[in-house]
Protein backbone atom coordinates (compact mmCIF):
# COMPACT_ATOMS: atom_id res chain seq x y z
CA UNK A 1 0.00 0.00 0.00
CA UNK A 2 1.47 3.92 -0.63
CA UNK A 3 0.10 4.70 1.85
CA UNK A 4 2.59 3.14 4.38
CA UNK A 5 5.32 3.69 2.44
CA UNK A 6 8.41 5.46 3.76
CA UNK A 7 8.87 9.64 3.27
CA UNK A 8 11.78 8.40 1.42
CA UNK A 9 10.42 5.60 -0.90
CA UNK A 10 7.57 8.48 -1.63
CA UNK A 11 10.28 11.08 -2.88
CA UNK A 12 11.48 8.38 -5.23
CA UNK A 13 8.17 7.57 -6.50
CA UNK A 14 7.36 11.35 -6.89
CA UNK A 15 10.58 11.78 -8.55
CA UNK A 16 9.52 9.33 -11.52
CA UNK A 17 6.67 11.38 -11.60
CA UNK A 18 4.12 9.43 -9.62
CA UNK A 19 1.69 12.53 -8.16
CA UNK A 20 -0.01 9.79 -5.99
CA UNK A 21 3.06 9.55 -4.09
CA UNK A 22 3.29 13.57 -3.85
CA UNK A 23 -0.14 13.82 -3.01
CA UNK A 24 0.84 11.65 -0.26
CA UNK A 25 3.72 13.89 0.59
CA UNK A 26 1.82 16.85 0.89
CA UNK A 27 -0.95 14.87 3.13
CA UNK A 28 1.49 14.17 5.79
CA UNK A 29 3.33 17.29 6.49
CA UNK A 30 1.35 20.41 5.01
CA UNK A 31 -0.34 20.98 8.76
CA UNK A 32 3.37 20.54 10.12
CA UNK A 33 5.41 22.73 7.15
CA UNK A 34 2.15 25.78 7.91
CA UNK A 35 2.72 25.99 11.87
CA UNK A 36 5.89 26.21 10.93
CA UNK A 37 6.31 28.94 8.75
CA UNK A 38 3.02 30.52 11.05
CA UNK A 39 5.57 30.12 14.09
CA UNK A 40 8.39 32.59 11.98
CA UNK A 41 5.85 34.87 9.96
CA UNK A 42 3.15 35.14 12.38
CA UNK A 43 0.80 36.09 9.84
CA UNK A 44 -1.92 33.22 8.78
CA UNK A 45 -2.22 34.89 4.93
CA UNK A 46 1.68 34.92 4.89
CA UNK A 47 1.96 31.37 6.17
CA UNK A 48 -0.31 29.87 3.77
CA UNK A 49 1.68 31.02 0.71
CA UNK A 50 5.12 30.18 2.63
CA UNK A 51 3.88 27.09 2.75
CA UNK A 52 3.02 26.53 -0.77
CA UNK A 53 5.81 28.10 -2.10
CA UNK A 54 8.15 25.50 0.07
CA UNK A 55 6.18 22.65 -1.53
CA UNK A 56 6.92 23.92 -5.00
CA UNK A 57 10.35 24.46 -4.41
CA UNK A 58 10.47 20.71 -3.14
CA UNK A 59 9.38 19.84 -6.23
CA UNK A 60 12.00 21.41 -8.15
CA UNK A 61 14.39 20.09 -5.86
CA UNK A 62 13.59 16.09 -5.78
CA UNK A 63 16.82 15.72 -7.78
CA UNK A 64 18.75 17.29 -5.04
CA UNK A 65 17.50 15.42 -2.23
CA UNK A 66 19.86 12.53 -1.55
CA UNK A 67 18.66 10.99 1.93
CA UNK A 68 21.67 12.38 3.45
CA UNK A 69 18.63 14.05 5.94
CA UNK A 70 15.02 12.75 6.73
CA UNK A 71 12.67 13.91 4.30
CA UNK A 72 10.72 16.10 6.60
CA UNK A 73 13.61 17.38 8.20
CA UNK A 74 15.03 18.85 4.43
CA UNK A 75 11.23 19.88 3.54
CA UNK A 76 11.06 22.08 6.97
CA UNK A 77 13.90 23.59 6.76
CA UNK A 78 12.84 24.28 3.20
CA UNK A 79 9.86 25.89 4.78
CA UNK A 80 12.11 27.94 7.69
CA UNK A 81 14.54 29.24 4.79
CA UNK A 82 11.49 30.60 2.72
CA UNK A 83 9.05 32.21 6.14
CA UNK A 84 12.48 33.89 7.19
CA UNK A 85 12.74 35.02 3.56
CA UNK A 86 9.19 36.14 3.21
CA UNK A 87 9.57 37.94 6.94
CA UNK A 88 12.58 39.75 5.73
CA UNK A 89 10.77 41.06 2.65
CA UNK A 90 7.75 41.93 4.75
CA UNK A 91 9.75 44.11 7.44
CA UNK A 92 11.73 45.55 4.26
CA UNK A 93 8.18 46.74 2.95
CA UNK A 94 6.94 48.12 6.28
CA UNK A 95 10.25 50.14 6.88
CA UNK A 96 9.84 51.80 3.11
CA UNK A 97 6.00 51.84 3.58
CA UNK A 98 5.46 53.60 7.13
CA UNK A 99 7.42 56.22 9.41
CA UNK A 100 9.34 54.71 11.99
CA UNK A 101 7.26 55.87 14.72
CA UNK A 102 4.39 53.15 13.81
CA UNK A 103 4.87 50.45 15.97
CA UNK A 104 6.10 47.14 14.87
CA UNK A 105 3.48 44.33 14.98
CA UNK A 106 5.28 42.18 17.30
CA UNK A 107 4.63 44.69 19.81
CA UNK A 108 1.13 44.96 19.32
CA UNK A 109 -1.33 42.31 20.60
CA UNK A 110 -2.63 40.13 17.62
CA UNK A 111 -6.63 40.42 16.86
CA UNK A 112 -7.05 36.51 18.68
CA UNK A 113 -4.90 37.97 21.47
CA UNK A 114 -7.28 40.42 22.46
CA UNK A 115 -10.42 38.18 23.04
CA UNK A 116 -10.53 36.92 26.43
CA UNK A 117 -9.13 33.47 26.93
CA UNK A 118 -11.70 30.93 28.36
CA UNK A 119 -9.64 28.03 29.44
CA UNK A 120 -6.37 27.39 30.81
CA UNK A 121 -5.35 25.80 27.57
CA UNK A 122 -6.22 29.31 25.63
CA UNK A 123 -4.18 31.22 28.04
CA UNK A 124 -1.77 28.86 27.63
CA UNK A 125 -1.96 29.10 23.95
CA UNK A 126 -1.68 33.39 24.54
CA UNK A 127 1.05 33.37 26.68
CA UNK A 128 3.35 30.97 24.25
CA UNK A 129 3.50 33.41 21.64
CA UNK A 130 4.97 36.00 23.98
CA UNK A 131 7.94 33.76 24.54
CA UNK A 132 11.08 34.88 22.73
CA UNK A 133 10.86 32.85 18.91
CA UNK A 134 13.51 30.43 19.47
CA UNK A 135 11.67 29.35 22.58
CA UNK A 136 8.24 29.41 21.32
CA UNK A 137 9.41 27.41 18.10
CA UNK A 138 10.73 24.80 20.41
CA UNK A 139 7.99 24.07 22.70
CA UNK A 140 5.31 24.02 20.11
CA UNK A 141 7.92 21.78 17.18
CA UNK A 142 8.40 19.79 20.14
CA UNK A 143 4.80 19.04 21.52
CA UNK A 144 2.58 19.73 18.23
CA UNK A 145 4.62 17.93 16.06
CA UNK A 146 6.74 15.53 18.33
CA UNK A 147 10.38 17.31 17.00
CA UNK A 148 13.38 15.58 18.65
CA UNK A 149 15.48 18.13 19.88
CA UNK A 150 18.30 17.74 17.07
CA UNK A 151 15.84 18.08 14.45
CA UNK A 152 14.65 21.27 16.31
CA UNK A 153 18.09 22.57 16.48
CA UNK A 154 18.51 22.37 12.37
CA UNK A 155 15.37 24.38 12.03
CA UNK A 156 15.82 26.74 14.68
CA UNK A 157 20.01 26.99 13.82
CA UNK A 158 21.07 25.88 16.90
CA UNK A 159 22.44 22.71 18.21
CA UNK A 160 20.88 19.86 19.82
CA UNK A 161 21.61 21.14 23.20
CA UNK A 162 20.57 24.61 22.10
CA UNK A 163 16.97 23.29 21.25
CA UNK A 164 16.68 21.83 24.39
CA UNK A 165 17.73 24.86 26.77
CA UNK A 166 15.26 26.82 24.63
CA UNK A 167 12.40 24.15 25.32
CA UNK A 168 13.16 23.97 28.75
CA UNK A 169 12.97 28.17 29.27
CA UNK A 170 10.34 28.50 27.36
CA UNK A 171 8.29 25.59 29.31
CA UNK A 172 9.79 27.27 32.21
CA UNK A 173 8.37 30.99 31.66
CA UNK A 174 5.03 29.36 30.53
CA UNK A 175 4.95 28.13 34.43
CA UNK A 176 5.65 31.07 35.44
CA UNK A 177 3.92 33.21 34.10
CA UNK A 178 0.64 30.98 34.50
CA UNK A 179 1.54 30.81 38.82
CA UNK A 180 1.75 34.56 38.56
CA UNK A 181 -2.03 34.87 36.66
CA UNK A 182 -3.37 32.21 39.35
CA UNK A 183 -1.88 34.27 42.07
CA UNK B 1 14.26 7.43 35.21
CA UNK B 2 15.77 11.26 36.21
CA UNK B 3 13.25 14.16 36.27
CA UNK B 4 15.84 15.72 33.40
CA UNK B 5 14.73 12.20 31.05
CA UNK B 6 11.05 12.30 32.62
CA UNK B 7 10.79 15.91 31.32
CA UNK B 8 12.31 15.88 27.75
CA UNK B 9 9.77 13.00 27.18
CA UNK B 10 6.55 14.78 28.79
CA UNK B 11 5.50 16.42 25.06
CA UNK B 12 5.33 12.73 23.79
CA UNK B 13 3.58 11.27 26.59
CA UNK B 14 0.72 13.63 26.63
CA UNK B 15 0.81 13.43 23.11
CA UNK B 16 0.23 9.19 23.44
CA UNK B 17 3.29 8.87 21.01
CA UNK B 18 5.50 6.53 23.35
CA UNK B 19 5.02 2.96 23.93
CA UNK B 20 3.35 1.18 26.72
CA UNK B 21 6.32 0.68 28.46
CA UNK B 22 7.78 3.73 29.08
CA UNK B 23 4.05 5.23 29.06
CA UNK B 24 3.73 3.22 31.83
CA UNK B 25 7.40 4.06 33.25
CA UNK B 26 6.92 8.07 33.11
CA UNK B 27 3.49 7.33 34.73
CA UNK B 28 5.16 5.78 37.48
CA UNK B 29 7.40 8.91 38.16
CA UNK B 30 4.62 11.38 37.74
CA UNK B 31 2.73 9.50 40.88
CA UNK B 32 6.07 10.37 42.80
CA UNK B 33 6.72 13.74 41.74
CA UNK B 34 5.03 16.26 42.01
CA UNK B 35 7.11 19.23 40.13
CA UNK B 36 7.14 16.81 36.96
CA UNK B 37 3.31 16.16 37.57
CA UNK B 38 2.38 20.45 37.66
CA UNK B 39 4.89 20.39 33.84
CA UNK B 40 2.49 17.18 32.54
CA UNK B 41 -0.76 18.87 33.40
CA UNK B 42 0.50 22.09 32.01
CA UNK B 43 1.73 20.56 28.77
CA UNK B 44 -1.51 18.42 28.46
CA UNK B 45 -3.93 22.17 28.96
CA UNK B 46 -1.50 23.13 26.13
CA UNK B 47 -2.02 20.42 23.66
CA UNK B 48 -5.69 20.00 24.44
CA UNK B 49 -6.11 23.56 23.14
CA UNK B 50 -4.58 22.96 20.42
CA UNK B 51 -1.87 24.18 17.79
CA UNK B 52 -3.10 26.63 14.79
CA UNK B 53 -5.56 25.29 12.80
CA UNK B 54 -4.41 24.87 8.93
CA UNK B 55 -6.69 27.15 6.64
CA UNK B 56 -9.95 25.80 5.25
CA UNK B 57 -8.40 24.88 1.68
CA UNK B 58 -4.87 25.22 1.95
CA UNK B 59 -3.94 21.60 0.82
CA UNK B 60 -5.88 21.53 -2.02
CA UNK B 61 -3.99 24.89 -3.07
CA UNK B 62 -0.69 22.91 -2.30
CA UNK B 63 -1.43 20.05 -3.93
CA UNK B 64 -3.24 22.11 -7.27
CA UNK B 65 0.45 24.10 -7.23
CA UNK B 66 2.99 20.85 -6.32
CA UNK B 67 1.06 19.17 -8.99
CA UNK B 68 2.09 22.09 -11.57
CA UNK B 69 5.18 22.15 -10.72
CA UNK B 70 6.05 18.24 -11.14
CA UNK B 71 4.25 18.61 -14.57
CA UNK B 72 6.51 21.19 -15.61
CA UNK B 73 9.65 20.15 -14.66
CA UNK B 74 9.29 16.60 -15.93
CA UNK B 75 9.94 18.09 -19.25
CA UNK B 76 12.52 19.93 -18.07
CA UNK B 77 14.18 17.66 -15.49
CA UNK B 78 18.20 17.03 -16.02
CA UNK B 79 18.64 14.19 -19.30
CA UNK B 80 21.53 12.17 -18.39
CA UNK B 81 24.51 12.40 -20.69
CA UNK B 82 26.32 9.22 -21.03
CA UNK B 83 28.78 8.07 -23.35
CA UNK B 84 30.04 4.88 -24.15
CA UNK B 85 32.22 3.51 -26.82
CA UNK B 86 29.55 2.22 -28.67
CA UNK B 87 27.66 5.90 -28.90
CA UNK B 88 25.28 7.59 -26.67
CA UNK B 89 22.14 7.52 -24.96
CA UNK B 90 19.47 9.64 -23.75
CA UNK B 91 15.56 9.67 -22.70
CA UNK B 92 13.38 6.94 -23.77
CA UNK B 93 11.53 8.47 -27.12
CA UNK B 94 14.17 11.46 -27.73
CA UNK B 95 15.55 11.63 -30.71
CA UNK B 96 17.48 8.76 -32.41
CA UNK B 97 20.89 8.21 -30.72
CA UNK B 98 23.44 9.38 -32.70
CA UNK B 99 27.14 8.47 -32.33
CA UNK B 100 28.83 11.40 -31.67
CA UNK B 101 32.73 10.77 -30.38
CA UNK B 102 33.60 11.51 -26.72
CA UNK B 103 36.26 14.41 -27.41
CA UNK B 104 33.65 15.98 -29.48
CA UNK B 105 31.36 15.63 -26.38
CA UNK B 106 34.14 17.21 -24.02
CA UNK B 107 34.51 19.76 -26.66
CA UNK B 108 31.65 21.21 -27.23
CA UNK B 109 30.92 21.05 -23.29
CA UNK B 110 34.29 23.23 -22.71
CA UNK B 111 32.92 25.63 -25.57
CA UNK B 112 29.24 26.08 -23.77
CA UNK B 113 30.63 26.73 -20.33
CA UNK B 114 32.91 29.32 -21.83
CA UNK B 115 29.90 30.94 -23.48
CA UNK B 116 28.95 31.23 -19.87
CA UNK B 117 25.36 29.43 -20.01
CA UNK B 118 23.92 29.92 -17.11
CA UNK B 119 21.99 26.91 -15.77
CA UNK B 120 24.71 24.60 -16.75
CA UNK B 121 24.93 22.06 -14.09
CA UNK B 122 27.94 20.06 -14.44
CA UNK B 123 27.71 17.46 -11.81
CA UNK B 124 28.42 14.09 -11.87
CA UNK B 125 25.36 11.61 -11.19
CA UNK B 126 24.51 8.15 -11.18
CA UNK B 127 22.94 6.47 -14.17
CA UNK B 128 19.39 6.51 -13.79
CA UNK B 129 18.93 2.74 -14.45
CA UNK B 130 14.77 3.01 -15.45
CA UNK B 131 15.80 4.88 -18.33
CA UNK B 132 18.01 2.50 -20.84
CA UNK B 133 17.04 3.50 -24.33
CA UNK B 134 16.62 0.62 -27.18
CA UNK B 135 17.23 -1.82 -24.77
CA UNK B 136 20.80 -1.04 -24.41
CA UNK B 137 21.94 -1.65 -20.68
CA UNK B 138 22.59 1.25 -18.47
CA UNK B 139 25.96 3.35 -18.55
CA UNK B 140 27.40 3.00 -15.15
CA UNK B 141 29.51 6.24 -15.33
CA UNK B 142 27.96 9.37 -16.83
CA UNK B 143 30.34 12.08 -17.64
CA UNK B 144 27.62 15.24 -17.16
CA UNK B 145 24.56 15.98 -16.47
CA UNK B 146 22.41 19.34 -18.04
CA UNK B 147 19.86 21.60 -17.92
CA UNK B 148 18.11 23.35 -20.41
CA UNK B 149 19.16 26.90 -19.80
CA UNK B 150 17.02 30.25 -18.61
CA UNK B 151 17.07 31.94 -22.55
CA UNK B 152 16.64 28.60 -24.79
CA UNK B 153 19.78 27.20 -25.54
CA UNK B 154 20.20 23.48 -24.75
CA UNK B 155 23.16 22.48 -23.26
CA UNK B 156 25.16 19.95 -23.71
CA UNK B 157 23.80 16.70 -25.61
CA UNK B 158 20.28 17.71 -26.67
CA UNK B 159 21.95 20.22 -28.23
CA UNK B 160 24.54 18.55 -29.96
CA UNK B 161 22.42 15.69 -30.83
CA UNK B 162 19.88 18.21 -32.69
CA UNK B 163 23.24 19.25 -35.02
CA UNK B 164 24.21 18.29 -38.45
CA UNK B 165 27.42 16.96 -39.19
CA UNK B 166 28.09 20.18 -40.83
CA UNK B 167 26.74 22.34 -38.07
CA UNK B 168 28.66 20.31 -35.44
CA UNK B 169 31.98 20.83 -37.25
CA UNK B 170 31.17 24.57 -37.76
CA UNK B 171 30.65 24.64 -33.53
CA UNK B 172 34.14 23.24 -33.44
CA UNK B 173 35.37 25.62 -35.48
CA UNK B 174 34.34 28.48 -33.96
CA UNK B 175 35.65 27.08 -30.83
CA UNK B 176 38.87 26.16 -32.15
CA UNK B 177 39.23 29.79 -33.42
Amino acid sequence: MIRDESDERLVASAREGDERALDLLIRRHHATAFRLALGIVRDEDLAADVAQDAFVKMVRALDRFRGDARFRTWLLTIVSNEAKGALRKKNRRRESSFDESVPVADSAPALDDQVVARTEGERLRRELRRLPQKQRLAVELRLDEGLGFREIGELIGSSEGAARVNYHHGVKKLRMWMSEVER
Amino acid sequence: MSCDTILDRLPDWVANRLDPVETASIERHLEGCPDCRAEAELLRALRDAGPAQVPVGLEERIHAAARAELAESAGTRPIPLTVESGGATGTPGARRPRSVPSWALGAAAVFVLALGTPLLVDRMEESDASLPVSGEPAIDEPIATVWASADGLIAGAPAIESLTDEELALLLEEFEG
